[in-house]
This record gives C-alpha cells, sequence and structure tokens, in this order.
C-alpha cells in the first residue's frame, strides 16, 4: 500500500482526551510515534487486524527525530494536570523502535514536568523484562502503567485468528514483572478479531476479562475495525467480517463488569458507525458509542442500560448472535438499513 | 461408509433420502437452526473449538448425530489455518463414547477431506450466495471426494428462490437461518426472489402469516419485534413450501425441468445451473438413462442436459448404420409426434419413399437432439421430448444440430447424401456441407413446403436417381437392423450382435416388441422403447458389460447396496442390467449409478426383473 507523505519530526496522531483511573477521571494526552515499526510487522509477521505498520516511518528515524515528535507532541497538552499515553507503531520499549537513550530521555522529561501525574507506555510482552522495567523505574517515579495488547485470554484465538505472536503465559509473566516494579498493567483487548462469530466474540471477550483481571489494574476493549491493508479488510472486501455491532460492545461491558465490579473496565469505540468500525444500522450508532464512551468513565452500568439507546435492529443482532454460531464461518447479517 | 443415511429417490444429484437417529429426518430437510444452536435436535453441534461459551454435553446418545468441533473460517481465511492439523479436534477424543453418527464441517478449501463421515457441512456455505462457480466448486469438490450415500449440510444459505437449485446441486440439508435473519432484516421471501416490505402493496402469498395479517401496511405498522417473528414465519413457511414441491419434482423426475425455470430468477442461479452442466462428468453419472416424464426442452439450457448430450454422445459412439453396402442417406425434419413414424409427415415421407427404403438410411434432424437415426426413434429420449417450435431458430439450436450432424457424417462416409429439410434444417445442412467439403443434394426448397406434392415427387426422384426399386422384394426395414440398433445403444457397440442372433424373430404388437430365437423368447420392449433382455438372452451378453457381481446369495426381491460386490461404472439408474453371483443369475434393472452400487453401504441398488438360482 503506498504511503503517505510525513515529517520525520511529527507524530503519526495526537489528541488529547479522558481517561479513567481508580479514583477518578483525568485529562489525557495520547500520543502515536513513528517509529520504524513493529519488529514483527518488519519480518512480514503482521497481526490480522493491525494497521500501523502503513503509519510506520519507511526510514528509521533518528533519535532526534523521535525526540521532536515527543516534544511537538507533548505541546499539545491539555491544561492542568493530566496523564500522557505513549504508543508507536509497535512496542515502545522494544529498543529497535525506540533506541534506549530516547527512552531515558522522554521519560526524564515527562517525570520532570509538573503536569505530568501518570504515564503509560504501550508494549508487546517480551519486552517486558526485570531490566527494562527496573530501567523505567529508576527514571520515572511518578505513576507508571504498561499496557499490553494481550487481545484475548485464548491462545488458539490469539494465534489462529490475530497472529500475535505470543501467549497467555507471556502476557502473565510481563504482568507480574511489571507488578514487581510497582508498575501497573493495562490490558488490551479485542473484540471480535476475524473468523469469530459475534456470539463467540463477546464470549470471549467476558471470559478474557475475567481471566486478565487478575494481572491487570485496567482492561480496555477493542472495537475491532478494519484498517486499511489489514488482512481484516480484505475479507471484509469479500464479505467474510464484519465488525462487531455496538450492542456486542455494550453486551461485554455490562457482563463483564457485572463479573468483575472492581475492574476498571473501558472501550474506545473507534470509527464507531462506519461500516469500518464497529455499528449496529445507523440510526442508533451514535447514541450507542455515546453510551460505550460514557460507560468508560463512570463505570456506571446504567449508562450502558439507558433506555434512551434502544434501538430495533437490537432484535436482529439478536439473533445474529444466536444464529452465526451455526453458520459455520459467514457472517449473518452483513447490511442492516434501519427503517425510516 | 454410513449406517444412517439411505438414499430412496434419485433425479439427477439430487435426491430423497433418509437419515436415522433418534428421529426420522426425510430429506432433504430444513433444519431447525435454533434447534440446533440449543442442541436440542437430532443434530448436535459440537461447536466452534474458539466459542467459549463451553461446548454441549458430549452426547453419548446414538440416536443422535454429532457436528464434530470445527474451525469456523470464511472461505479466504489462510490456507494453513485451514489446513491446521486437527490435534485439538481429533476425533478420536470428541468422540469418546459416541456410538451414533458423526457429522464434520469442511472448509471450501480444505485439502484432505475426511472419509467416514455420515454428514457433511460445507463450511461458510452462506457466502456463496451470488457466488455461482464457488458455490458449485465446493459443493463438486465435497461429492467428488467423498463416499454416495453421505449426507450434505449447506449452512444459512436457504431461500425459497434458490432452494431447488441447492438440491439439484446434490445438498441434502439446509436450514432456516437466512429465512429468519431475513425476516429480522424486513424482508420478505418467495419463490420470486426477496422484496423489501416497505416497497411491498400486496402479499403474494396465502400463508397464514400473510392471510393473518392482511395487507403490507399493516404489517410495517406493527413494533419490530413483532414484524420480525412474523416475517420470519412467512420466510420459513415459503422455504418449506418450495421444499415440497422439489421433493415432488424428484419422485417424478422432472427437478432439471423446475430448475431450469426457477433458475431464472437470479442471474447467479441461472450461472450455477451452467455451470453445472459444464462439469459433465457430475450430473452424467447420476441422470438416469430413460425417464417416465417427458423431457421439456424450453430453455437454452435444455440442449445442455445430460440426456441430450448423452444421446448425442451415444449416437456417435454407440451406433453403425446398418447394412454397410448402404451408401445413401436421407435426412429428414423432426415432427411434433413422436415416435415420428407415427406422425403424418413421416408416413407422407414413407410414402414418397416407398421400395427405396430398404436401401437407404434415414436420419432425423431435431433439436434439442440433433441427430436421431431411424432406428433408435423409439429410444428414450427421442421419442420423449417436447420442444417450443416457432420456425425461428436460435444460433445455438442451428450449431449444436449442425455439430450433430457433422459428426455423423464425418464418422460415416455416404456416397449420397439427400435432405428433405427447410428452414433452420436446411441452414444446418448447408452449414456442414460447407464444412465437410460434400454435395448433399436438396429435394425441397429452402423454404418451401416439404410435404407438397411437388416436393414429395421431388424427394423420390432424388432417391429414384441413385438407388433401384425393390417393391417386389420386401419393402419392410429388417426389425433386426432396429433391435440390435437399440442393443448397441443401451449395451456399446457390437452388443446387438451378440445379444440377437441372425435367426432371431421380431414380434411387434401394440404395445412394444418381443424378440425371440429358437422359440425361446430373448427380450423384449420397455416403456422408453429400450431393450430388457431375458434371462435367456442375458446369457448371450458379453461377460463384462453392463454386470453386476452380487455376493453369495440368491435375491428375493430388491438387492441392496452391501450385497453388492462390483459394479460396471458404466452403469446409469435405470439401465438394464445382469446380476450374477455365485447362487444367482438375474436381469434387472438399476437403481443407482454403478460406482454407488460399490461404494454405498445402503439403499437399494438393484430393482428384481427376474433371477434365477444357480
Amino acid at each position: 500500500m503506498k504511503k503517505k507523505i510525513y515529517s520525520p519530526d511529527k507524530p503519526v496522531a495526537v489528541w488529547t482526551s479522558t481517561d479513567r483511573l481508580p479514583d477518578g477521571v483525568i485529562p489525557s494526552l495520547t500520543m502515536i510515534l513513528r517509529t520504524y515499526g513493529c519488529y514483527r510487522s518488519r519480518g512480514g509477521d503482521e497481526c490480522t487486524m493491525c494497521g500501523f505498520a502503513s503509519d510506520s516511518a519507511t526510514v528509521p528515524p533518528s533519535p532526534e527525530n523521535l525526540v521532536a515528535q515527543f516534544r511537538d507532541a507533548l505541546a499539545r497538552r491539555p491544561d492542568g494536570k493530566f496523564m500522557v499515553k505513549i504508543f508507536t507503531s509497535g512496542s515502545f520499549l522494544d529498543a529497535s523502535e525506540v533506541p534506549l537513550e530516547v527512552r531515558s530521555m522522554i521519560l526524564e522529561e515527562l517525570d520532570s514536568d509538573p503536569d505530568v501525574s501518570k504515564v503509560l507506555i504501550e508494549t508487546r510482552p517480551e519486552f517486558v523484562t526485570q531490566k527494562t522495567v527496573a530501567a523505567c523505574k529508576e527514571i520515572i517515579l511518578k505513576d507508571f502503567e504498561i499496557a499490553i495488547g494481550v487481545e484475548t485470554s485464548s491462545d488458539e484465538i490469539r494465534d489462529a485468528c490475530i497472529n500475535k505472536g505470543f501467549s497467555f503465559e507471556d502476557f502473565i509473566r510481563a504482568s507480574e514483572i511489571a507488578h514487581q516494579h510497582d508498575a501497573t498493567v493495562k490490558a488490551y483487548l479485542l473484540l471480535k478479531p476475524p473468523f469469530l462469530s459475534e456470539g463467540a466474540a463477546i464470549r470471549d471477550m467476558v471470559r478474557s476479562v475475567r481471566d486478565v483481571s487478575g494481572y491487570s489494574e485496567t482492561v480496555s476493549i477493542n472495537l475491532c475495525n478494519v484498517q486499511r491493508g489489514t488482512f481484516v479488510a480484505k475479507l471484509q472486501r469479500r464479505g467474510e467480517y464484519r465488525p462487531p455491532w455496538l450492542w456486542s460492545a455494550i453486551s461485554v461491558l455490562r457482563d463483564a463488569k457485572r463479573a468483575n465490579p472492581d475492574l476498571i473496565i473501558t472501550s474506545d469505540p473507534v470509527g464507531a458507525g462506519s461500516r469500518y468500525g464497529p455499528h449496529n444500522c445507523g440510526r442508533c450508532d451514535r447514541a450507542a458509542a455515546g453510551a460505550v464512551n460514557r460507560f468508560s468513565l463512570t463505570q456506571d452500568i446504567s449508562d450502558l442500560e439507558n433506555p434512551e439507546i434502544v434501538c430495533d435492529c437490537a432484535h436482529l443482532w439478536q439473533k445474529v448472535v444466536e444464529l452465526e454460531d451455526v453458520s459455520y464461518g459467514a457472517p449473518l447479517a452483513r447490511r442492516v438499513k434501519a427503517r425510516p | 461408509m454410513t449406517r444412517y443415511f439411505e438414499v430412496t429417490d434419485r433425479d439427477c444429484a439430487a435426491r430423497i433420502g433418509r437419515l436415522m437417529l433418534d428421529k426420522r429426518i426425510r430429506t432433504p430437510a430444513i433444519l431447525n437452526s435454533e434447534l440446533l444452536v440449543k442442541h436440542q435436535g437430532s443434530i448436535i453441534d459440537c461447536g466452534c473449538v474458539w466459542d467459549r461459551g463451553g461446548s454441549p454435553e458430549r452426547s453419548a446418545d446414538p440416536g443422535k448425530l454429532l457436528i464434530l468441533p470445527h474451525r469456523s473460517l470464511p472461505p479466504h481465511a489462510p490456507p494453513e489455518i485451514v489446513n491446521r492439523p486437527a490435534q485439538p479436534l481429533s476425533p478420536a477424543s470428541q468422540l469418546s463414547g459416541h456410538d451414533g453418527a458423526v457429522g464434520e464441517v469442511i472448509h471450501p478449501a480444505q485439502a484432505d477431506i475426511p472419509g467416514g463421515r455420515d454428514l457433511y457441512v460445507i463450511g461458510a456455505a452462506a457466502l456463496f450466495e451470488n457466488q455461482a462457480r464457488a458455490l458449485v466448486d465446493a459443493v463438486l469438490r465435497l461429492k467428488n471426494n467423498t463416499l454416495p450415500d453421505t449426507a450434505v449440510y449447506a449452512p444459512a444459505l436457504a431461500t425459497p428462490e434458490n432452494l431447488a437449485v441447492l438440491i439439484y446441486l446434490g445438498i441434502d440439508l439446509v436450514d432456516d437461518t437466512a429465512c429468519t435473519i431475513r425476516g429480522y432484516q424486513d424482508l420478505y421471501l418467495t419463490r420470486e426472489g426477496t422484496r423489501s416490505i416497505d416497497r411491498l402493496r400486496e402479499f403474494p402469498c396465502s400463508c397464514a402469516v400473510c392471510t393473518g395479517v392482511g395487507i403490507p401496511e399493516e404489517l410495517r405498522s406493527l413494533p419490530r419485534s413483532e414484524r420480525a417473528g412474523l416475517l420470519a414465519d412467512h420466510n420459513t413457511t415459503r422455504l418449506s413450501e418450495e421444499l415440497s414441491t422439489v421433493r415432488e419434482c424428484i419422485r417424478d423426475g422432472i427437478l432439471r425441468e423446475y430448475v431450469e425455470k426457477q433458475c431464472r430468477s437470479q442471474p447467479y442461479l441461472t450461472a450455477v445451473l451452467r455451470l453445472l452442466d459444464s462439469e459433465h462428468t457430475y450430473l452424467e453419472e447420476r441422470t438416469p438413462t430413460v425417464r417416465k416424464s417427458v423431457l421439456v426442452a424450453n430453455t437454452a439450457e435444455s440442449q445442455n442436459r445430460v440426456e441430450v448430450t448423452r444421446f448425442a454422445e451415444r449416437v456417435l459412439s454407440r451406433f453403425t448404420p446398418p447394412d454397410a453396402d448402404t451408401d445413401t442417406l436421407v435426412i429428414l425434419p423432426c415432427s411434433a409426434k413422436k415416435p415420428y413414424s407415427l406422425s403424418q409427415s413421416h408416413a407422407r415421407f414413407f410414402d414418397a419413399l416407398k421400395g427405396y427404403r430398404q436401401q437407404i438410411h434415414e436420419i432425423i434432424l431435431t433439436s434439442p437432439l440433433g441427430v436421431v437415426p431411424r432406428e433408435l426413434e423409439t429410444v428414450y429420449p427421442a421419442a420423449h421430448y417436447d420442444i417450443a417450435v416457432t420456425g425461428e431458430w436460435s444460433l445455438d439450436e442451428t450449431a449444436w444440430v449442425a455439430s450433430c450432424l457433422r459428426t455423423y457424417l464425418a464418422k460415416h462416409a455416404y456416397k449420397n447424401v439427400i435432405a428433405h429439410v427447410s428452414g433452420g434444417f436446411f441452414d444446418v445442412c448447408r452449414m456442414v456441407e460447407r464444412d465437410l467439403g460434400i454435395e448433399i443434394v436438396y429435394s425441397a426448397a429452402a423454404t418451401g413446403s416439404l410435404l407438397s406434392n411437388d416436393s414429395l415427387a421431388m424427394l423420390r426422384e432424388s432417391v429414384a436417381g441413385i438407388v433401384s426399386s425393390q417393391s417386389r422384394e420386401r419393402s419392410r426395414r429388417s426389425p433386426l437392423a432396429t433391435v440390435r440398433a437399440i442393443a448397441d445403444y443401451q449395451f456399446g457397440l457390437g452388443v446387438g450382435e451378440q445379444l440377437i442372433p441372425d435367426r432371431a424373430r421380431v414380434k411387434s404388437g401394440k404395445s412394444g416388441f418381443r424378440i425371440f430365437a429358437d422359440r425361446e423368447q430373448i427380450a423384449s420392449s420397455t416403456r422408453y422403447g429400450t431393450i430388457a433382455p431375458t434371462l435367456a438372452g442375458a446369457a448371450n451378453m458379453p461377460p463384462d458389460i453392463y454386470r453386476v457381481e452380487i455376493d453369495d446369495f440368491l435375491p428375493k426381491g430388491s438387492i441392496l447396496a452391501p450385497g453388492v460386490v462390483s459394479a460396471d461404472p458404466q452403469i446409469r439408474p435405470m439401465d438394464e442390467m445382469i446380476v450374477c453371483g455365485s447362487m444367482a443369475f438375474g436381469v434387472e434393472r438399476a437403481m443407482m449409478s454403478g460406482r454407488e452400487m460399490v461404494e454405498s453401504s445402503r439403499g437399494v441398488a438393484v430393482d428384481p426383473r427376474a433371477v434365477k438360482g444357480e
């Protein structure tokens, strides 16, 4: 796929938002640094749904480039105290993406910034080692969270449907190391990777939340969206994949929260309402996504049960959840049209 | 090999059968998807290995059919996942304790199709809607690589519109998933297709739902929850109704005619029929040699159906004109009345040819059969077809008949060819004449009437100019030539001479003929114009063809497939054939193809006619 022209000194994206912490909500600054990209993707072993590969740099950015990107992003800070979330197109703790000196410099600047109250970085679990975490924690004395895209607690699904290349054991080991060094852990889960029926996807999430709950302080459920150039995009073009219904997301959040009331469970419905993102019938998408967003901040189940978000298409969704298990690999009701 | 599925009726690849579980399922059948989901039917789905909702209790009930745990994969899943070794799916461990029927989901691109199942599920079949090639490939690949007495299930695909075509492809089980989901999508299904209820002004249906609701407007005003259920009910009712129609067609042997009609509602369904016809072997093996119904050739696809292509192929490979020294051919047009000889037009041709018919060969040109030698005019389907006649010819028809005539004339070198034809047949003859560089004498004007006195006189003159009249000798053609030609057509070139010796006599009656040799009857005609040898006649048949070897028993009635040791693979359903074993010798009629007899473990293979102990 053709890559867009980019400046090596600008990050892929920066935005501000609000995040839920155990003791309340806080403004956040999210940045995606343009690194050389995930090492697995560079080796030709991409995850089925990951479109970040196309965001990564075509030539390795220099340490100066990366620091410039970071500073550019940090300048767009919200007012007051805030949390910083750093993503790359791969792993922040992979030195082949973010060189050691850059990592140290970024963490030093964040630690000394009085407005930054918490730092989150994302990485694959194989980079969470005693050495790297200790080194990070030596620099950063503030709240430090390691986010890991474990996607599901099922090794079969993670391997066959996502091609992630690590096991749940790897995640547990990373989580234990993080906790030994007083870092917290955020688990990213993926609702409806390719091949799963809507119902199987829902059940996978509820089960996964339960399985990761002992190993992470926060769980964020990503609703699989179709990113350009990915395997999932190819499937969708052929009608062989449908992104999850927002009803499924709501049902997962509700059931998972009920089962794990003390766990922070959030979801950011990226691309909601678009045919490439999680969607319902088109008429209720905005309301349904709003409920997901609201719940992510309040953690209050009643936000998911708000009668204002009820829509006719939930009947169809229910039938799909029920019957897709016996379609043996074919999505049902790919097109959903709301009646006026 | 299955103990649980038995086919009882066949019409090409379509079949009626029964799945013998705790409850008997008569196939083709519509499975209730809800029961399947809830594990409450006779078929228990062990679920997807990725589903973490917990698979059902592995039922040890031998009355249930277990669909083994599977991976749900769309058609374009990576091959390495599709073909991933089935360790977690190991049947041995899954089946522990289950001594009953077993089904397995087969991905359309799966490299190895494991044998020994009673049911195969076509993975992700719903995605083959509108994908004619993929659908035909998936079904045929499965059917060609599994035993004939296993049931095939296409999940979430069936609608009233496509059901006939699916069953014609050879699918035994469908479900009500698509009908239900479409109901929930506000779609109203009929045999004619899919309508959105928003655009429906009246119900073209009188099912309980439609009569109960009255008018579409009423239905639209109902809340979605209620409306969806009603629409799903209507859709499923229409599916069941279509299933009954299709089953009746199978019993009557007219499913092909029905499918040729029904496939018109969607281009992809028509494409399925055409692609299936191009997979000639698949259909040919399963198509009976004779049918009790009239072959109606109403569509362009009719000329590609097996009965037609098989007839043309056999005329070419199994027919030799009798009397090798006859070198004059008269080409005549077909008639609406069959066999042609009984028509008024042919009676007048015979008049015109009186005294010469002994020394000429006659062939009849017809669409869609191509070339019918006079000797074979009574054989199915030559006397059993009907076609729309307008005098206008399509290019396809002309080309097809011309190709039949061309190959016939190329194979049999006649010195003189006289064509008494007009219209499209005239064009056909001109094309062939030019292609082969031969000369055809036309005994009628291209556009004139063939039955005018002038034309008939010209026909007589054309023939008289070549051969001499033999009016004083026996002017009727030897009936032996005809019955031997029929025997050749049925059993292979040269069999006629072995079965029917020169001393044989043919006795014709109202209902056909009987053949005697040395006062013993050796064969009789059937209602399909074919020959049924008697036990005495069968003894003269070559030993290696149209023969089924059975185990050491004396059959009392029908012979079941497990009793068959070997069978001539060229045997087709409804063929006359010979059964022999250490204890029996008989002449019988095949109920399934030779391959199916050998590979099946259930079902009636042979229908008895006459049998004696050895």
